[in-house]
C-alpha cells in the first residue's frame, strides 16, 4: 500500500469519525429531557442571568419534560 | 364609494386621539414630582410580621392579601393558604395538596370577593375552586381555554363583581382574557406581540392583573418588560405606560440575547423563562401604583417607582430600612404596605402623616 493511500484511509477514517461524533452530539442534544421529580432542580438554570431561581415548574408528558417554566 | 371610503380611513386617521382618547407614556425619564421630596411617600412604623410564634413555616410566599383583619398567606409550594389573625396568629388554612375537589395543585393566585368567597387558581388543572372564607369547599370551576392556545397555563387573575374571570398566562399568545362565570372562555383584552416557539424557548408573559378605580377598570403589568396597560372591562386600551430605566433596559436585552441564543441550539422541549425584573404593582390608598425595580447593585438601595392612576411617572424613592434586604412584593393592607422580601419574611409599613 502507498503512503499516499495510507493517508487517504486515514483521512477518510477520521472523517467518519468526525461525522459519528457529530451525529451521536445531535441525537442526544435532540432527545427531549427525561423528567425530573418536581422536588429536583427542574433543570433550569440556578441562579439564572440576574437572580436565584424561585419557581419552577415541569409538565411531564410520556417520561419526558413537555415544559417547564423557570422564575428568576 | 372608494372615495367616501377613503375620507373615512383619513378623518378616523386623523382624529383617532380624540374620537378613542388613550394614554401613551412609555419609557418616562423624568418624575414630575422627582424634585418634590415633600411629595414622596415616607414610611413608618416597620415592623416584622413575626410568624414563627406558630407551627408554620413557609416554603415560598406566593401571595399575600388582608381581608376583614384576616391575613391570607398562600404558599404555593404547600399548595395551601394559611389564615392568620391581625397579630399573626395562625387560625387555619384553606385547601391543601392534591387534585380532588378543593384540592390544591400548582395554585398560583387567589382573590377574595366582596361577598366573602375565597377563588383559588389551580395552574396546572387550569381551573379555578371555591371557598368559604372559614375555608369550606363550595364549589369549581373548569376554565375551557380556547384550543388554539393549548400550552396556556393560568398564572393569575381577578373577579368581577358579575363573576366574570380576568385571566394571565404563563405563557400564551394572549396576556389578559375574560371568561364567563361558568368558565367559557369570552373574550381576549390583550394580545401578545412577541412570538411564541413550541417547542422552543420564550420569555414568559410575566403578567400581573388587579383591579383600579372600585374595579371599574382593570391593570395589566409586565414585570419583565415593565409595562402597565389600563383597560376597561370591556377591553378598551384606556391607558399604557413604563419608566425608563438603563439597567432594565439593558439586562431585557441580555435575557432576549440568552433566550435567542438556546432556540438557535433548537431545544426539542417548551421552556419559559420568566424573569421578574419589576416586583408587583400595587395600588395604595391614594390611588397611586408602586412597584420595586428588582435589579439594584449590591452598594445601592432599591428603587420604587411611584405612578399616578393616569399613568404618569411621578417620581422614584427609596426605603432605607431596607438597606441590606431585597424586597420582592409589595401589597395593600388596608392603610398599611405589606412588604415580602427575598428571604420571606414579611414586614408592615404604615405611610407616614402629613
Amino acid at each position: 500500500m502507498t503512503k499516499r493511500s495510507k493517508g487517504f484511509r486515514l483521512a477518510l477514517f477520521m472523517l467518519l469519525v468526525l461525522f459519528l461524533s457529530v451525529a451521536v452530539y445531535y441525537s442526544f442534544a435532540l432527545l427531549p429531557d427525561t423528567c425530573c421529580d418536581p422536588s429536583e432542580k427542574c433543570c433550569c438554570a440556578d441562579p439564572g442571568q440576574f437572580g436565584p431561581l424561585k419557581e419552577y415548574t415541569c409538565a411531564c408528558a410520556g417520561g419526558y419534560v413537555q415544559w417547564r417554566e423557570c422564575k428568576y | 364609494m372608494l372615495k367616501k371610503s377613503i375620507c373615512a380611513c383619513a378623518f378616523l386617521a386623523i382624529f383617532q386621539p380624540c374620537l378613542f382618547p388613550q394614554h401613551r407614556k412609555l419609557n418616562q425619564r423624568h418624575g414630575i414630582h422627582q424634585n418634590r421630596i415633600d411629595s414622596h411617600i415616607v414610611f413608618a412604623d416597620i415592623t416584622k410580621i413575626d410568624f414563627s410564634k406558630n407551627e408554620i413555616s413557609f416554603k415560598r410566599i406566593t401571595k399575600l392579601a388582608l381581608h376583614k383583619d384576616r391575613l391570607f398567606v398562600l404558599d404555593r409550594r404547600q399548595s395551601q393558604i394559611f389564615v392568620f389573625d391581625r397579630e399573626a396568629r395562625y387560625l387555619y388554612s384553606i385547601g391543601r395538596p392534591g387534585q380532588g375537589p378543593g384540592d390544591l395543585e400548582y395554585p398560583e393566585d387567589f382573590f377574595i370577593s366582596q361577598n366573602d368567597l375565597v377563588y383559588v387558581l389551580n395552574s396546572m388543572a387550569k381551573r379555578i375552586e371555591i371557598f368559604s372564607l372559614a375555608g369550606e369547599f363550595t364549589g369549581r370551576i373548569d376554565l375551557i381555554i380556547p384550543k388554539e392556545i393549548p400550552i396556556a397555563h393560568p398564572q393569575g387573575f381577578v373577579v368581577s363583581r358579575d363573576g366574570f374571570f380576568y385571566v394571565t398566562y404563563k405563557l400564551g399568545p394572549h396576556y389578559l382574557d375574560v371568561y364567563s362565570p361558568g368558565g367559557q372562555f369570552e373574550k381576549s383584552l390583550l394580545s401578545r406581540k412577541e412570538k411564541i416557539l413550541v417547542p422552543g424557548a420564550n420569555i414568559g408573559n410575566c403578567s400581573q392583573v388587579l383591579f383600579l378605580s372600585q374595579d371599574s377598570e382593570i391593570l395589566h403589568f409586565d414585570h419583565f418588560s415593565g409595562i402597565f396597560s389600563v383597560l376597561d372591562l370591556q377591553g378598551s386600551l384606556k391607558a399604557t405606560f413604563s419608566v425608563f430605566n438603563k439597567a432594565h433596559r439593558d439586562a431585557m436585552s441580555i435575557i432576549r440575547g440568552g433566550v435567542a441564543q438556546k432556540n438557535h441550539e433548537k431545544s426539542p422541549t417548551t421552556d419559559i423563562e420568566t424573569s421578574y425584573l419589576f416586583s408587583n404593582v400595587c395600588q395604595g390608598a391614594d390611588g397611586r401604583l408602586y412597584t420595586f425595580f428588582l435589579l439594584n447593585k449590591t452598594d445601592e438601595t432599591q428603587k420604587l417607582y411611584v405612578f399616578s392612576s393616569e399613568g404618569d411617572f411621578l417620581y422614584w424613592t427609596s426605603v432605607p430600612f431596607f438597606r441590606n434586604k431585597k424586597v420582592v412584593d409589595i401589597y395593600r393592607g388596608g392603610n398599611a404596605f405589606l412588604f415580602i422580601t427575598e428571604d420571606d419574611e414579611v414586614y408592615s409599613l404604615r405611610k407616614e402623616e402629613e
